[in-house]
């Protein structure tokens, strides 16, 4: 009885102990950037935390400044470009990936998840050198390109998962109901791989409104994105303007993924 | 180009079927006639190319010789969306992202029927096994039993010549299946549609069909109503896959089989002196008594190995005296009666000499597959 009453509060310390650990790498991960929202509001023109008091004066001066603006819808087009870019050839190439066989399938497979493993600088100088070539650097077509270049491996990945666990006896069953291969693909195989392609979506929309390093080299004057203008703002002026856009970039990609995921987990229940 | 059916007959022709992956013959098939609205069973072990067959008539795989005619057209080169045939799955391979009624509704939309007749067969369908109140739950909501229902009303909705099903009931519970084999031969009977069966289960075959064609190999090793394979098995392998008969192999010498030193009666044989035979005894035809209450001299002498009770039966191992063992099933004829001898007891098996089945005579020839 003793024993086992030792032994239940051995567990209990354990299960405390873990629990407060756990609390405290998430108060670790959180911290900047609730640091960063609550700067965003500062009254005044220092970074100083916490702030001396409250104001909307950051969002005012980022909103009302044209260079912002020009950043803002940028990275905007950019996201719209990126997104439904990816999502195609990432879609169709992890499908082909996961269900097909044919000599290189392994081979295709590692080139399409290369750039998660090449260090991003990497396949920015690569890019640099190739745009050049081509006349692509400071164009939104350059941009484009790179950014679904760096988010199409997550999204091959992301929709790798679900195109795995796809049954083929579906796709025959679907088959031996009379629909051509055609048909089997967007009544049967497409629906049961949304929820990789709404994860990949994300992944890719994420990045690209994030994309730092591969932007760095190919964009120019004429197309700064807006972490690019933060990037380089920073380096000159260090005031809570820069807070206000970053807390406007998490909150974009704040709703972004609450969109999605309503709209996933709504068709998913009806 | 196929003669004219018989009466009944030639409703699905298979002709010279051969198949296999990678230089492996997986299906090597002289010819299988399927008879209009007939139950059909095609049983064997795993491997033996059951599935590969009923997949070459559904057209996912592609033989590398023969002809599949369906009603008089070849469909050898058709592929499968072309063919009209139903199909259920082991797994019901249901759409997960629809519900009931679009499950069942999928090959008429297809088939672009108008939404009045297409409800009106989906109903149908749906009323057919038993789930009119479920059409708009989701697949998943539902137990394996009627998911495979609704997987069944899907394939019969389009109204398939032939219906084609694999292992449809190998995912249910015991009970279940019992349930499902009961049900799936009143609607085959009410409706009349051709269907064959694939599984690896003899009793599920038995039950179920008008023929059963067990194969081995890739071939058919025999092709009959349940009644003739079980009571008149081919081959060996037959005998010994469909109620696990014992198979015995001896010379004739006095009227008697002598195998390997075990003499027998083998039954009004037309056997010379010097002659092979190779018979088989079904399991719950031998009798097994004790020395104590007399053998008049008949039966085969041995000691039992192990018995255990299955319920209905006891299964009793006897060791003969050449090293052969004999099982054998003693039904559990109620509590006053007394059990089996139990392990290591001397005991006498004999037999009805008209229940020794044979498989095999000649001047020790080819024996058939192995079992």
């Amino acid at each position: 009885m003793a024993e086992r009453r030792r032994r239940f509060g051995y567990d209990r310390a354990v299960g405390l102990l873990g629990g407060a650990f756990a609390t405290a790498v998430f108060l670790f991960l959180i911290a900047p950037l609730v640091v960063l929202v609550v700067s965003s509001f500062n009254r005044d023109a220092s970074m100083a935390f916490p702030p001396s008091g409250l104001s909307l004066r950051w969002y005012a001066e980022v909103l009302g400044s044209p260079d912002w603006q020009v950043s803002f819808r940028l990275s905007g087009v950019l996201v719209l470009l990126v997104v439904p870019t990816t999502v195609v050839i990432g879609t169709l190439a992890a499908y082909g990936l996961a269900q097909g066989s044919f000599p290189g399938r392994r081979l295709l497979q590692g080139l399409a998840l290369s750039p998660l493993m090449v260090p991003e600088i990497i396949t920015a100088l690569g890019l640099l050198y190739y745009f050049h070539g081509v006349g692509l650097i400071n164009t939104v077509t350059g941009l484009w390109l790179a950014h679904s270049l760096v988010a199409l491996p997550f999204v091959v990945r992301a929709v790798m998962v679900s195109a795995a666990q796809l049954d083929p006896a579906l796709e025959r069953a679907a088959t031996s109901l009379g629909a051509g291969r055609v048909r089997v693909f967007f009544t049967v195989t497409l629906p049961l791989l949304r929820p990789g392609i709404i994860a990949g979506a994300i992944l890719a929309a994420v990045t690209s409104l994030g994309e730092v390093a591969v932007t760095a080299l190919v964009a120019g004057a004429n197309t700064t994105t807006v972490p690019l203008r933060i990037f380089s703002a920073v380096q000159y002026q260090l005031d809570p303007s820069m807070a206000a856009v970053s807390t406007l970039l998490m909150a974009a990609s704040v709703v972004v993924m609450v969109i999605a995921d309503r709209f996933a987990r709504i068709s998913e229940a009806l | 180009m196929i003669e004219l059916p018989e009466e009944g007959a030639g409703h699905v022709e298979i002709e010279g079927l051969v198949a296999g992956y990678e230089g492996a013959r997986v299906l090597d098939l002289e010819g299988l006639s399927i008879r209009k609205g007939e139950f059909l069973s095609i049983l064997g072990p795993s491997g033996c190319g059951k599935t590969t067959l009923l997949n070459c008539v559904a057209g996912f795989v592609q033989p590398t010789a023969g002809r599949i005619v369906i009603d008089g057209t070849d469909v050898t080169d058709r592929p499968p969306y072309r063919r009209g045939l139903g199909m259920v799955f082991q797994n019901y391979a249901l759409f997960p992202h629809m519900t009931v009624a679009g499950n069942v509704a999928y090959g008429l939309r297809i088939r672009r029927l108008g939404r009045a007749e297409r409800d009106e067969r989906v109903r149908e369908a749906l009323r057919l096994v038993g789930l009119e109140g479920y059409a708009d739950r989701r697949p998943r909501q539902l137990s394996g039993g009627q998911q495979q229902r609704v997987a069944l009303a899907r394939a019969l909705a389009i109204r398939p010549a032939v219906l084609l099903l694999d292992e449809p009931l190998s995912n249910l519970d015991a009970k279940l299946r019992g349930e499902m084999r009961v049900e799936l031969r009143a609607i085959q009977r009410r409706i009349g549609t051709t269907m064959v069966f694939v599984t690896h289960d003899q009793e599920e075959a038995l039950a179920l069909s008008d023929r059963v064609a067990v194969m081995n190999g890739g071939r058919i090793e025999q092709l009959g109503t349940p009644d003739e394979v079980y009571r008149r098995p081919a081959t060996r392998f037959v005998a010994q896959f469909i109620g696990a008969a014992n198979v015995l192999e001896g010379t004739v010498a006095d009227g008697r089989l002598d195998a390997d030193g075990i003499l027998f009666d083998p039954g009004p044989l037309p056997l010379r002196p010097g002659d092979r035979a190779v018979v088989a005894i079904r399991p719950e035809r031998i009798r097994l008594s004790t020395h104590d209450q007399g053998t008049d001299g008949q039966g085969v002498a041995g000691t039992v190995g192990y018995r255990a009770f299955a319920g209905d039966a006891w299964h009793v191992e006897v060791r003969l005296a050449n090293g052969r063992t004999l099982t054998v099933q003693v039904a559990d004829t109620g509590a006053n009666s007394a059990d089996p001898p139990g392990a290591g007891s001397a005991v006498v098996a004999h037999w009805d000499p008209a229940d020794v089945i044979v498989l095999d005579t000649g001047a020790g020839g080819d024996t058939g597959a192995g079992g």
